[in-house]
């Protein structure tokens, strides 16, 4: 448990919190090569991990995502990592509660996508991805996390199954994010599967999450995201949080990169608390330079 | 003559079962394999494409007719007989580029590929360009697709346009596609063309192939 011991949705109530940024461009900054499996560095460069997460708490962070995000059984072994499954999850827990170092935060357990459609629509049957999810999510609650953060979700079937097994596995916070994208006539988001913002909000608050969010996206930024908070707060009641990405991607040497700097990231920040927003993070593109000016931006809201 | 509208109306709701006993009932009625491909399976599943490059469907509903189309298809495809290839649109070969494991997105395009009639041969992910081009060797194909994720894997794709390159005039059209990737892109890296989505793409291949039949100047 974090050392303040009291719990996220109880500190919510009083306050709004600064959620980490990206992980998967600090790791490739940090040595790892394309291509190659990040949360297996939980156990290869745990040091690195924690020096990267560390960087985020010094610029602010109340809140560390545990590096587990492709830490399902099922996407390790695509790496050839599932037998590293347990101790993969469980050191991605201890790395981020150790980044704290000490000073209270909280530490939101990462279960990303599965990687494959769920049937009827794809190949992967239920049962299969509801193991792999609850397995997952054992594994983080038994290793302390403060919430499970399930993320860049796209249907309903795949989140209604992560929920469920966070709630089987005794999460003490289930927090429900999707993933937008905007539509080719820019005037609204809806997730690849077709899942709007109302449907999502009344989704996750009828299946028991316990905050209901957003990250990622093609097209979502910090004022886009304040669109789909807004369309969240008129159809639950459940807290939100928000983690878009650093602006729109361009390309630059072949590749394309995030380029928003933090001070124009932060200033969609208010528009986003005043939506009723409890928890502003980031995304692709984002460092801790853009983490340090969301902390200012909500300081400066009046917390 | 069959009711084609109501059989691409069928597609597009995913009626497998209707659109597989509307292309026998067509054949049995004496309409030319052909005619029931084109303007039963192919023009209702263009429809699908387009309103799904305009947020009207999703992907639930294009897997759902893309189901469809192909119940129908295998009524015609024996039918189609070894010259089937002649039926064919064009030959397309696709694959998620090295040290990118995504798929979903490049298999939804080989769906869509499929029912504007391609031949399409699926390579799958993480795949270097000596496979791609192996693979070229053996299948023949008259377009070659590429597919990325990551912001981090799609600079792989200029290897394979490079490789395609030095192999000199192969006339294979290159194709790219993927969440990061963009006409730009594609432009720097020397591909002949850039998909936005899975519609998109399979425009892409039909503009491409046209190209390529043109005779040469």
């Amino acid at each position: 448990m974090n050392p303040a011991k009291i719990p996220l949705l109880e500190v919510l109530r009083v306050r709004r919190l600064v959620c980490d940024g990206a992980m998967g461009t600090q790791l490739m900054l940090s040595g790892l090569e394309q291509g190659s499996c990040g949360e297996a560095w939980n156990l290869s460069h745990p040091d690195r991990v924690q020096a990267i997460q560390g960087r985020y708490v010094a610029a602010g962070a109340d809140c560390l995502i545990t590096n587990t995000f492709g830490g399902s059984r099922l996407l390790l072994r695509r790496h050839g990592h599932e037998r590293d499954f347990e101790a993969i999850n469980t050191a991605g827990a201890r790395i981020a509660r150790q980044a704290f170092g000490g000073r209270p935060g909280f530490v939101l357990g990462d279960i990303g996508p599965l990687g494959a459609l769920v049937e009827p629509y794809g190949e992967l049957p239920a049962a299969e991805a509801q193991s792999h999810l609850e397995e997952q999510a054992r594994t983080l609650v038994i290793a302390g996390v403060d919430a499970v953060i399930i993320e860049t979700q796209t249907s309903l079937e795949e989140l209604g199954l992560a929920i469920d097994a966070a709630r089987a596995a005794g999460a003490p916070c289930v927090i429900a994010s999707l993933a937008y994208d905007l539509s080719a006539d820019q005037t609204f988001y809806k997730t690849m599967m077709g899942v709007s913002p109302e449907q999502a909000a009344e989704f996750a608050a009828g299946h028991g999450a316990d905050i209901v969010a957003l990250n990622c996206g093609t097209g979502m930024d910090m004022t886009g995201a304040a669109r789909v908070a807004r369309i969240y707060r008129e159809n639950c009641t459940l807290p939100i949080m928000v983690q878009p990405n650093a602006g729109r991607p361009v390309l630059e040497n072949l590749k394309a990169v995030y380029k928003q700097l933090p001070a124009d990231m932060a200033r969609g920040v208010p528009e986003v608390l005043a939506a009723g927003v409890g928890i502003v993070g980031s995304c692709c593109g984002s460092a801790p330079e853009h983490t340090r000016a969301i902390r200012q931006a909500l300081d400066a809201f009046g917390g | 003559m069959p009711d084609y509208a109501l059989m691409n109306q069928c597609l597009y709701e995913g009626k497998a079962r209707e659109v597989e006993q509307m292309t026998r009932d067509a054949l049995a009625g004496g309409c030319s394999v052909r005619e029931v491909l084109l303007e039963g399976l192919i023009a209702g599943m263009s429809v699908v494409g387009e309103d799904f490059k305009h947020n009207v469907l999703y992907v639930p509903e294009v897997l759902i007719a893309a189901r469809a189309m192909k119940a129908g298809m295998t009524v015609l495809k024996p039918l189609l007989g070894p010259g089937g290839d002649t039926n064919s649109t064009g030959r397309l070969l696709i694959g998620t580029v090295r040290g990118d494991l995504h798929d979903i997105g490049k298999n939804l395009v080989c769906m869509m590929a499929e029912g504007a009639g391609f031949q399409v041969k699926d390579i799958g992910v993480d795949q270097s360009v000596e496979k791609f081009l192996a693979a070229a060797d053996e299948f023949k194909p008259d377009v070659v697709g590429m597919s990325a994720l990551l912001t981090t894997t799609m600079s792989y794709m200029k290897v394979v346009v490079d490789g395609f390159e030095q192999r000199g005039k192969t006339g294979i059209k290159l194709a790219i596609g993927g969440a990061p990737t963009s006409q730009a892109f594609a432009d720097e890296i020397g591909a002949d063309g850039y998909g936005a989505d899975a519609s998109g793409a399979v425009d892409l291949f039909l503009s491409l192939l046209e190209k390529k039949n043109a005779p040469a100047q």
